[in-house]
């Protein structure tokens, strides 16, 4: 277990920019899509895939990350079922890291667009164009996000309310800065 | 009989010199002809192709300077596979369909380069401007067709295509891959 009681720098520091780049490359996808055709729809596009590549590996990186340096104890009045039901929820908010990237890498695939990583690098194509194939994987790609989308909302609201009402310090855990020493619960 | 019979072999050979001498002339067998453009798109190669286009081609190989091709390409039949670029290449900025209808791609004169293979100059009239090209084609029989095959690259600026605020989102240069079936007689 982690003494300190908090995350480690790196941990902290993946976390919350992934948690940005997630931010921006849903809120990216959300509004590209209803763009007509433009250069600004093609760019943003291309932006939007070279950002979900980018989290894919920052994601592989953390749980690499996370296996070699476990996250601190939860306080030790956590209730089990509450311990469950945060794992549960760790464990499918990293699936779906991976997952969403995975289905927009093989949506564009079958949409007939190869994914070229920064314009330079091209991805393999794991799928040929296959307009039908290409509709399920739009719906599996918003899907998988409308789902992250609702358990990013109950991760933060989970934190609000270990912050603001069980006032447990568990949200230092994962602030970035130094200055804080845990509040560790009776 | 069998199928490897000396006498078949000599009837076989006669036949394909025959067919691959022979001069042709006649229509494009648009069934058995394909019309590519590749261009890329943020680094991503796209590839669509003309499926409306007719020609006529005249090749003698004992005279490859009298030959002479005509192809003619209907803008608007470029697929893309996605109906909102094909609607986006129609576009004024773009082909503008409406108003320039038609490619047309004439050549005049082959030069032999090497054994199948020819170099024609041509000139290609395109969105209400004509600019020379030069491509090599290669040549060769199969199936009872002889078959005009190659690439070349263009630049569609210079025949306008795709307004400026384009540039940087797809290439200047695209690459045309053409294969043209010709019955042979």
């Amino acid at each position: 277990m982690n003494p300190t009681g908090r995350y480690t720098v790196v941990a902290i520091g993946l976390h919350w920019l992934l948690a940005l780049m997630i931010f921006i490359g849903f809120g990216v996808g959300q509004y590209m899509t209803d763009l007509a055709m433009s250069p600004t729809k093609l760019k943003l596009f291309s932006w939007h895939k070279w950002l979900g590549v980018t989290v894919f590996a920052m994601v592989v990186l953390r749980v690499a990350w996370r296996m070699l340096n476990p996250p601190p104890a939860l306080p030790a009045t956590t209730p089990a079922w509450q311990r469950r039901v945060a794992a549960g929820t760790h464990l499918l908010l990293y699936l779906l890291m991976l997952a969403i990237p995975l289905s927009g890498w093989l949506y564009s695939s079958a949409s007939g667009f190869q994914t070229v990583y920064f314009g330079r690098w091209p991805l393999p194509d794991l799928l040929g164009r296959d307009a039908e194939l290409a509709a399920v994987l739009k719906t599996v790609h918003i899907s998988l996000n409308n789902g992250l989308a609702v358990l990013v909302l109950a991760h933060i609201g989970a934190a609000l309310k270990h912050h603001f009402i069980d006032h447990d310090g568990l949200l230092w855990r994962m602030w970035p800065g130094r200055r804080r020493s845990l509040e560790v619960s009776p | 009989m069998t199928l490897f019979a000396p006498s078949r072999l000599v009837a076989f050979a006669a036949l394909l010199v025959t067919l691959t001498l022979h001069a042709s002339s006649g229509p494009v067998v648009t069934e058995r002809s394909t019309l590519v453009a590749v261009f890329k798109q943020m680094g991503v190669a796209v590839e669509g192709r003309f499926t409306d286009f007719d020609g006529e081609i005249s090749f003698d190989p004992a005279q490859p300077a009298e030959g002479r091709a005509e192809l003619r390409v209907r803008t608007a039949s470029f697929d893309l596979g996605l109906p909102d670029y094909n609607a986006e290449v129609r576009k004024a900025e773009w082909f503008d369909s409406d108003t320039y209808p038609e490619a047309v791609f004439v050549a005049e004169g082959l030069t032999a380069v090497a054994d199948g293979r020819y170099r024609a100059e041509g000139e290609l009239q395109l969105k209400g401007k004509t600019q020379p090209l030069s491509a090599e084609i290669h040549i060769e029989v199969d199936d009872g067709h002889r078959i005009f095959h190659g690439e070349l690259p263009l630049d569609r600026t210079a025949f306008a295509i795709g307004d400026p605020g384009w540039s940087g989102v797809v290439d200047d240069e695209v690459m045309i891959k053409f294969r043209m079936a010709q019955a042979l007689p």
